[in-house]
């Protein structure tokens, strides 16, 4: 009973936040995001509208709050009103899956963006930041300055929901950057975070308290950092670069706490996803589709890390500078 | 004398028993699990949690449900953090937060009271509706606080750090309210059954209005005790909170069908039992992955060791009559 | 109508008869359309429940109304707790609670600390508490409504002295009761209500059992238990050996076709606990059951009732009825399985006019039988849903606990009627009751239980009142005192 009347309202409000922005005249494309709840994601939103309007394009958009089966709903809700083209920020792996294959029914182009299906099946472009070799390249880089020091180094990392593909891969690319340096530098605490914030700060307190002398974090995610800081300045262990307890920090995404945490010399690198590279990409791609063009099947943002040296030059691809 | 009375009691708790159990085991694994530091920073993280699922305690006791007390603490975090970053004092900012926290619950109160609608349904929609406008006011984007807020957040008194001893004032208060007050046998008895409270001459309304108040204000103020050790508000503040307030009080021996349950030592055990795991389980260092699988494992044994007894209880009584 | 203090009125009348639309009025709940209602000489109309009871009206309803999770002083002064300031809050004084609460009990004559929990009373105790609640208002008049359902006769009669008490201490009180015996006992003044209208009223010496009777259903009932047109074979068709719970040891009977086996015994003598463990709603640790030509080791109700074997629940509304569902609906429950079409999917048509048909024979007195839910039936009629749902799966054992409970003669006898009818058709049945005027009316033999064993076991020519008493109570003392 509870339940019928539990997924009414969701269809309810489902509707509700499918209908909004409409604007019918001329192409139009179905934008579906599974959440707003970060920067990252509003971010990449707004960068979605903004390449649709200068491409003289109209759009729907809508937001399933986190319920793959909203996502699916809405996702036909776009069909059955005859958008030409879908964008589309899923969910999970799996659950796009029959959203690809409803997509192909109907004959229109989709783009996923940010997250790759699970399975190779149907007519698709996927658009993905290497979250493997950004993170690699970040820890790569933190490594670095490890080694500068001379000192050993006792490792900490941030793991964010493991039913996550792309915390998945950054854990993997942390790992495999510094199996190259266990001379130098000993992963001693694994926290997950379910990409909580007060399970983050939770794990990171203790953390510190069984190994005082972590100096080392990498966080999968900038929007975890605010706990990160909080317990470091609870453990006094948050200081500037060049301070000798400096904690070498590094980070992924390229929000707009990381850009003011490297402005002011606390955090040594970031992973950066570019936002407006995905996408405009992922909008174009479904516009080229759409007039039958040839377009690759999977489209790789290769990222970038920015830290300390290159700050000046990659701070304006940095989405979280602007934001 | 004194002794079988206690046994009896502690009989009654198996989760105290499950708690010393999992404290005995990590002591045993990590030499750093068995410090002073480290269960004061379990109370610590626990503090929050706990507050929160005092309130929760209270609603459940009536055989209700509120759903809501995540977006509460997040929507009245980003509120009074934007009030804070807009230049009000950290001090008035704390009884605005609350009264945000109040204003909320009765509201839902109002609408279980007023539109006899299931709690279930109400605090849905208060769910939906107040991360929705969390959202809205912060723009999806994090609220960074002024620095006033982490000292409060790791002040101490006489070394127990702040928000501990506000954990603690808020769990006595509450069984103090629980057991030697009207309202507080009248909330058991709501739980037990509306119909008789009514045909008893309760006033049911002001009984429920008051609950879901009591668990608007513990939302808010575990979603402060939150804050101030965090530092921000970000988007997700509070996110599942909900079901960590359930968890932490069904664990502690609240029934989820009402009139049965304490926030002493039940809840407060509850939320320690589950912060005690997460913080074991780093401080050992486990395997990211094994992290749902103990701790699902733990709610089964507990839930399997109450059902038995309640089994067993339930036969004899029968052999009695 | 006028009842005195110090005196009990007794208020009987069929299910439907006006009985709780009075008392409804009389605790504020209803407000009449005309007529007016004097207390003490001085205009009553209550507006609520509430003025009710500050008038000095108190009802001890046929379902309690206590809260089993919480203590006895608790349930006692839940809306009226004394209390102490201490440090700016209101707290409960628990000692002159508990005080308050321990010279009530002793008015009820229940000796047991006034922090137990209601949940670990017996029944009997329950209603005590119950009273005792009532007599905190300092009541003028108590309305006691159908006490005894939920009691033993033991239980009952204790109660019976309370009344007696609660009556030399000048209180006034109206008992409902659909137990005549209990009123001929009880009563000084007699009050009949039949379709809304006093039909008599007057002291007890006026009425006898015959005249109550036809004044309350309206015409002579021409016999209490109809007659059974076939006689008991001695083929035995069902069979227990040896069967052991950890409620009941070394059970064995038997029963005959077109036979009727009676249960009689104590409150907590083993008799609902023997049926539970054979029809596997209870472990069973040993034992075997005979059911025409198989043998039985391990027993589930899904097989019985495949079997022809259907069980009767004591307590209807937690074991029988889904009281939130149409009547129709009740009727059908166990019947599915009968009206698959080959794709395995109910054929609903055939099935609607067959639970007609039995609501019919039933006599459920229904307006709607796809639209009215069961709980708005009295509970004659409720039992009469439960019956129907019964004889629609064809019985050939029925295995009925406590059967007319809670009903009013009318009623009571029909199903008495249904249940002969069954028998006479070629089925079986075990009756389990409280009331032994009934085993005696309807039984062809009676086995006696105490402490989960058989006692005794009487023939027809062996029934006597006083004996079959006798048996039950024979080895039960240590029952009684517990009771008390």
């Amino acid at each position: 009973m509870l339940f019928r009347y539990y997924w009414s309202l969701l269809v309810i409000v489902g509707c509700l936040t499918a209908g909004c922005a409409a604007k019918e005249e001329g192409t139009v494309i179905g934008i579906s995001f599974e959440t707003l709840q970060t920067e990252y994601w509003v971010a990449s939103i707004e960068a979605m509208k903004s390449v649709c309007e200068e491409n003289g394009v109209g759009y729907l958009e809508a937001v399933a709050n986190g319920d793959a089966n909203r996502q699916f709903e809405q996702v036909n809700n776009f069909i059955s009103r005859g958008v030409d083209g879908i964008v589309i920020a899923p969910k999970d792996a799996h659950t796009v899956i029959p959203i690809i294959k409803a997509a192909n029914r109907a004959g229109i182009p989709i783009a996923i963006y940010n997250r790759l299906p699970a399975e190779n099946e149907g007519d698709y472009i996927t658009v993905v930041a290497d979250n493997y070799e950004i993170s690699r390249n970040t820890v790569e880089y933190m490594a670095e300055v490890a080694r500068e020091s001379g000192k050993k180094h006792k490792a900490m990392i941030l793991i964010g929901d493991l039913g996550d593909i792309n915390a998945v891969n950054r854990r993997r690319g942390f790992d495999d950057a510094l199996a190259a340096h266990k001379d130098l530098i000993e992963v001693v605490a694994e926290v997950p975070t379910e990409w909580n914030q007060e399970k983050a700060l939770a794990g990171v307190t203790n953390a510190l308290q069984v190994n005082p002398d972590i100096d080392f974090i990498f966080s999968s995610s900038d929007f975890l950092f605010p706990s990160v800081v909080s317990a470091l300045k609870n453990a006094d262990k948050y200081h500037p670069i060049g301070h000798p307890d400096h904690v070498i920090l590094g980070g992924f995404d390229g929000d707009a706490m990381a850009y003011r945490m490297l402005r002011e010399k606390y955090l040594d690198a970031d992973g950066v996803q570019d936002v407006f590279f995905e996408c405009q990409e992922s909008v174009l791609a479904v516009i080229r589709k759409m007039r039958e063009e040839q377009v690759p099947d999977l489209i790789v943002d290769p990222g970038f890390v920015i830290h300390q040296q290159n700050l000046e030059q990659k701070a304006e691809s940095m989405w979280g500078a602007s934001f | 004398m004194s002794n079988p009375v206690i046994f009896k009691r502690l009989r009654g708790q198996s989760i105290v028993i499950l708690l010393a159990l999992v404290i005995l085991v990590f002591s045993l694994l990590s030499p750093g699990y068995f410090t002073t530091q480290n269960f004061l920073n379990i109370l610590l993280q626990a503090s929050g949690l706990t507050i929160v699922a005092t309130g929760m305690t209270f609603v459940l006791l009536t055989a209700g449900i509120d759903l809501s007390v995540g977006s509460i603490m997040f929507v009245a975090g980003v509120i009074s953090g934007k009030l804070v970053v807009g230049g009000l004092s950290v001090w008035l900012a704390v009884p605005v937060t609350l009264v945000l926290g109040i204003i909320l619950g009765l509201m839902n109160g109002w609408f279980v009271v007023r539109f006899k609608i299931v709690p279930f349904i109400v605090t849905l929609a208060t769910f939906f509706a107040g991360r929705g406008l969390g959202l809205l006011i912060s723009e999806t984007r994090a609220v960074n606080l002024p620095d006033e807020f982490l000292q409060i957040g790791s002040a101490r008194i006489l070394g127990i750090p702040l928000p501990v001893i506000i954990m603690i004032m808020v769990v006595a208060v509450a069984q103090l309210v629980l057991d030697r007050t009207v309202f507080g046998r009248q909330v058991y008895a709501v739980g037990n059954s509306q119909e008789r409270s009514v045909k008893a001459g309760i006033n049911l309304n002001r009984v429920l209005l008051r609950v879901y108040i009591i668990c608007g204000c513990c939302a808010a103020l575990g979603g402060l005790v939150a804050i101030a050790q965090l530092g921000a508000v970000s988007p997700t503040f509070g996110f599942q909170s909900e079901f960590m307030a359930i968890a932490a009080a069904v664990l502690g021996g609240t029934s989820l069908f009402g009139g049965k349950g304490r926030v002493f030592p039940g809840t407060l055990v509850g939320a320690l039992l589950i912060q005690s795991i997460q913080s074991g389980l780093v401080i050992v260092n486990a395997d990211p992955y094994l992290y749902p699988l103990i701790t699902g494992t733990i709610i089964f044994l507990i839930v399997l060791v109450d059902s038995q007894r309640h089994y067993r209880r339930k036969q004899m009584k029968g052999i009695s009559t | 109508m006028a009842v005195n203090g110090g005196q009990v009125l007794a208020l009987v009348g069929e299910n439907g008869a006006g009985k709780s639309t009075l008392m409804n009025v009389l605790g504020g709940i209803h407000q009449p359309s005309s007529g007016e209602m004097h207390l003490n000489n001085e205009p009553y109309a209550p507006q609520n429940a509430e003025d009710a009871y500050n008038s000095g009206v108190a009802f001890i309803h046929q379902e309690l109304n206590l809260f089993p999770n919480l203590s006895i002083s608790e349930n006692l002064f839940i809306n009226s707790f004394p209390t102490t300031k201490r440090a700016g809050l209101t707290l409960i004084d628990r000692s002159s609670t508990n005080q308050k609460a321990r010279e009530l009990l002793t008015r009820v004559d229940l000796k047991v600390a006034p922090d137990t929990r209601v949940e670990d009373l017996s029944t009997a105790q329950q209603q005590l508490v119950e009273i005792a609640k009532a007599m905190a208002g300092k009541p003028r008049i108590i309305i006691f409504d159908e006490p005894t359902t939920a009691l033993s006769r033991h239980e009952s009669q204790a109660l019976f002295q309370l009344i007696g008490d609660l009556r030399s201490q000048g209180i006034a009180m109206i008992y409902i009761s659909h137990n005549l015996g209990d009123i001929m006992q009880l009563a000084d003044n007699i009050a009949v209500l039949r379709d809304g209208t006093l039909v008599s009223a007057g002291p007890k010496d006026q009425y006898s059992m015959n005249r109550l009777i036809r004044d309350m259903v309206g015409r002579d009932l021409d016999s209490y238990f109809p007659a059974r047109s076939k006689k008991a074979s001695d083929q035995a068709v069902w069979e227990v050996r040896k069967l052991k719970s950890d409620r009941v040891t070394n059970i064995s009977f038997k029963v005959n076709e077109c036979e009727i086996l009676g249960f009689y015994g104590l409150v907590g003598a083993g008799r609902s606990e023997m049926v539970r463990a054979i029809l596997g709603l209870d472990p069973v640790l040993s034992g075997t059951v005979r059911w025409k030509d198989s043998t039985y080791h391990k027993f589930s109700p899904a097989q019985w009732i495949k079997n022809g074997v259907v069980y009767l629940a004591e307590d209807r509304r937690e074991e029988g009825l889904l009281t939130g569902k149409s009547i129709q609906k009740n009727i059908q429950l166990a019947s599915f399985p009968r009206y698959l079409n080959p794709l395995k999917l109910v054929k609903y048509a055939p099935l609607d006019q067959e639970s007609k048909v039995y609501a019919d024979i039933t006599k459920i007195n229904y307006q709607n039988l796809n639209r009215q839910q069961v709980q708005t039936l009295s509970g004659g009629n409720q039992q009469k849903v439960v019956l129907s749902r019964l004889l629609m799966t064809h019985p050939g054992m029925l295995i009925l606990d406590e059967p007319t409970k809670g009903i009013d003669i009318g009623a009571r006898q029909e199903i008495y009627g249904l249940i002969n009818k069954l028998v006479d058709q070629g089925a079986s049945a075990i009756i389990i009751s409280s009331e032994i005027e009934e085993l005696l009316g309807m039984c062809d033999r009676i086995i006696v239980m105490g402490q989960g064993q058989i006692y005794r076991e009487f023939s027809k020519q062996e029934f006597d009142k006083n004996t079959i008493l006798e048996a039950a109570l024979g080895s039960g003392i240590s029952n009684m005192d517990r009771g008390d």
